[in-house]
């Protein structure tokens, strides 16, 4: 297998307001070949969108920092831990040139994410320009080449995005995302506003053209369906942590984690006839205030004593499979942790 | 069954088929010249400026007489066919220094908008555009200046440096500069909250090409209506400090100051006084029945 393209290492961000510090993002590892898609799934909330401009250097300011961790794109870490204003500047120059041309990034909903008083064309041309040193002609060449790459007749260049339906918006966001050839590809959630003729395609594009270009993609979603057909890996992330990561067959094969199982059993089943869905009870526990133990606890069906007594790490179940729950956990590693022994076996 | 082909048909085919000739694309300005046409006030109010203009441009050829040629035996004649709108107390004709006073307001009016959008449109918006600390040493010496009330402050600034047309200009500029960053700094927070904002950020577009490229194009809307809403106001201004004395005093011919100078005759005379006051209503109300159709048109809430 190739090099890690993308590689998180023990990120943890934070968000800190007038009313308390949000812990948005608690601990989080993972890493993206060239080529490979990672789903990053979970509910509203999670962090998933934190992760993401996290990596593209984007956090809202002055609430959201970088306590800890690493970004790692292609060897080279691209975060910012320290509150130093020189390296925060130097670190924001440095992310500028980066986005657009290594990472790219693909917003939620394509009504707003096009600027209504540019033609689309030029706004895919504005990336080629910004991130290399060519001509007008030949950036917007290159901007019609890549409009017609993603579906779009290259003679629809000078046209304004509200001439444009919301699945051809995204095909020009897809493009511009595209534009510089970047290493690493960042969707949040690029299929939510469209309804589901147009997510097809939008998927099957975004399929073809990573084959394509070969772009590590982190693709972060609530929709386990796309999961399930783009995706090579999979992270479920609970509270700002992640909770089940392994290959996409590893979690839907054979999941583990309380809160994976969970979600599965809320699909509604093809073959059975049910009245009512099954909802996972209770809310997320709030990132102000999230409890020392394992912050699934409240919610949980596996639950037992043990898991009041500590935050249980993530723990490797096979290779490549990790799960954070106390019921993997080794019997010595538990004894360690000062856990309890007392806790049962695993119901689920 | 065949088609049935009505009259109203036929024209409709026609109107269809002249039309796609020339079928333009659609951009944002012509949507909102389309729906401005639709508006016959702000029309009026547009022709009437333009008209305006035209005046202020010919007015060599439209002026019967020069703006101080004094017939000395004719002084205060009502309005007749030889002087249209009459003469003054020193005999000069009151249509021709009218004529040349749009030389004076429109000009200088127009000049103190954009003096005044260029300092405290660009202050507004990089105060808009940080926010934070920025924002907050900017606003406040915005504050502190619009704790005076501009008129005020234009009479101060007016009396203090002395009359003329540079010292008038300044005045008005400093004392509306204040109000008119508030507006840009508005329009742009608005915009600023847009999600083609941040994709703009996640392609890596610097600070100056966000505000240059995203932000003011996309914010032009309410900080062009103001700009005539403006013009109506430095324009009102103008007369006003010109009336008091303080701005472009006699022999200009300047509308607030011949207000002034007919305000003693105004029994004998009214004529005098009329005429300068229609002008500078006319003109006025010609900017802000334009403003409200620009603001209509370019409001994306009525779209």
């Amino acid at each position: 297998m190739s090099e890690n393209v993308l590689e998180i290492k023990n990120l943890v961000v934070h968000y800190e307001t007038p009313d308390g510090v949000a812990e948005a993002v608690n601990d989080v590892s993972f890493t993206i070949k060239e080529g490979e898609t990672l789903g990053l799934v979970g509910e509203t909330g999670a962090g998933k969108t934190t992760i993401a401009l996290t990596i593209m250097g984007l956090l809202p300011k002055p609430a959201g920092h970088v306590i800890q961790g690493e970004i790692l794109l292609d060897g080279e870490n691209i975060v910012e831990t320290s509150r130093n204003r020189l390296k925060q500047r130097r670190n924001d120059r440095m992310m500028r040139k980066l986005r657009g041309s290594k990472i790219g990034m693909i917003f939620q909903d394509p009504m707003s994410a096009l600027n209504p008083v540019m033609y689309v064309g030029d706004q895919i041309a504005e990336v080629i320009r910004l991130h290399n040193k060519v001509s007008k002609t030949e950036a917007a060449k290159r901007a019609m080449e890549m409009m017609e790459l993603v579906g779009i007749p290259g003679m629809r260049y000078k046209d304004y995005p509200h001439q444009f339906s919301g699945g051809m918006k995204q095909r020009i966001v897809i493009a511009m995302a595209l534009a510089c050839n970047p290493r690493v590809l960042i969707a949040d959630e690029p299929t939510t506003a469209l309804d589901v003729t147009i997510q097809a395609q939008v998927l099957e594009l975004m399929n073809g053209l990573k084959s394509k270009f070969k772009t590590a993609t982190l693709m972060i979603t609530h929709d386990l369906g796309i999961v399930a057909e783009i995706c090579d890996k999979c992270a479920v992330m609970y509270a700002g942590q992640l909770v089940e990561y392994g290959t996409v067959e590893h979690i839907f094969n054979n999941p583990q984690h309380p809160y994976t199982l969970a979600l599965f059993a809320a699909l509604p089943s093809l073959d059975k006839d049910v009245d009512r869905l099954k909802s996972i009870s209770g809310l997320m526990s709030d990132p102000m205030n999230l409890p020392e133990y394992c912050s699934f606890y409240e919610r949980c069906d596996a639950r037992c004593e043990g898991c009041m007594k500590l935050d249980p790490p993530i723990t490797e179940i096979e290779p490549g499979h990790f799960v954070k729950c106390i019921h993997f956990m080794d019997k010595k590693q538990v004894a360690a942790t000062g856990g309890g022994s007392e806790h049962g076996e695993v119901t689920v | 069954m065949a088609k049935m082909y009505t009259p109203a048909m036929a024209k409709i085919e026609k109107k269809r088929a002249r039309r796609k000739g020339k079928t333009k694309q659609s951009t944002p300005w012509r949507e909102a010249w389309k729906r401005l046409k639709r508006n016959r006030l702000a029309i009026a109010g547009m022709v009437i400026l333009i008209l305006l203009i035209l005046v202020a441009i010919f007015a060599d050829f439209i002026a019967p007489y020069g703006i101080d040629d004094q017939m000395l035996k004719e002084r205060n004649l009502p309005p007749s066919s030889k002087y249209i709108m009459g003469t003054d107390n020193y005999g000069r004709d009151i249509f021709s220094r009218v004529v040349y006073g749009t030389r004076i307001s429109l000009p200088i009016g127009f000049i103190c908008v954009i003096i005044a959008y260029a300092i405290g449109g660009t202050l507004g918006a990089i105060a808009a555009y940080y926010g934070g600390k920025v924002d907050n040493i900017i606003m406040r010496i915005m504050d502190i200046f619009q704790s005076i009330p501009p008129m005020l402050m234009a009479i101060a600034i007016a009396a203090s440096l002395g009359n003329g047309v540079v010292n008038l200009v300044l005045a008005i500029s400093i004392s509306t500069m204040p109000a008119r960053s508030r507006i840009v700094r508005a329009a742009i927070l608005t915009v600023k909250r847009n999600d083609y904002i941040e994709s703009a950020r996640a392609i890596g577009a610097s600070s100056t090409r966000l505000l240059v490229k995203y932000m003011l194009p996309n914010s032009i809307g309410p900080i062009l209506t103001s700009v005539t809403f403006s013009v109506a106001t430095a324009i009102l201004t103008i007369s006003s400090l010109s009336y008091i004395g303080l701005g472009i005093t006699a022999p200009t011919p300047e509308w607030g100051s011949m207000l002034s100078a007919g305000k003693e005759l105004m029994r004998q005379a009214p004529h005098v006084l009329i005429f300068p006051g229609l002008m500078i209503m006319i003109t006025v109300l010609a900017l802000n029945l334009f403003g409200d159709g620009l603001r209509d048109a370019l409001d994306p809430r009525l779209k």
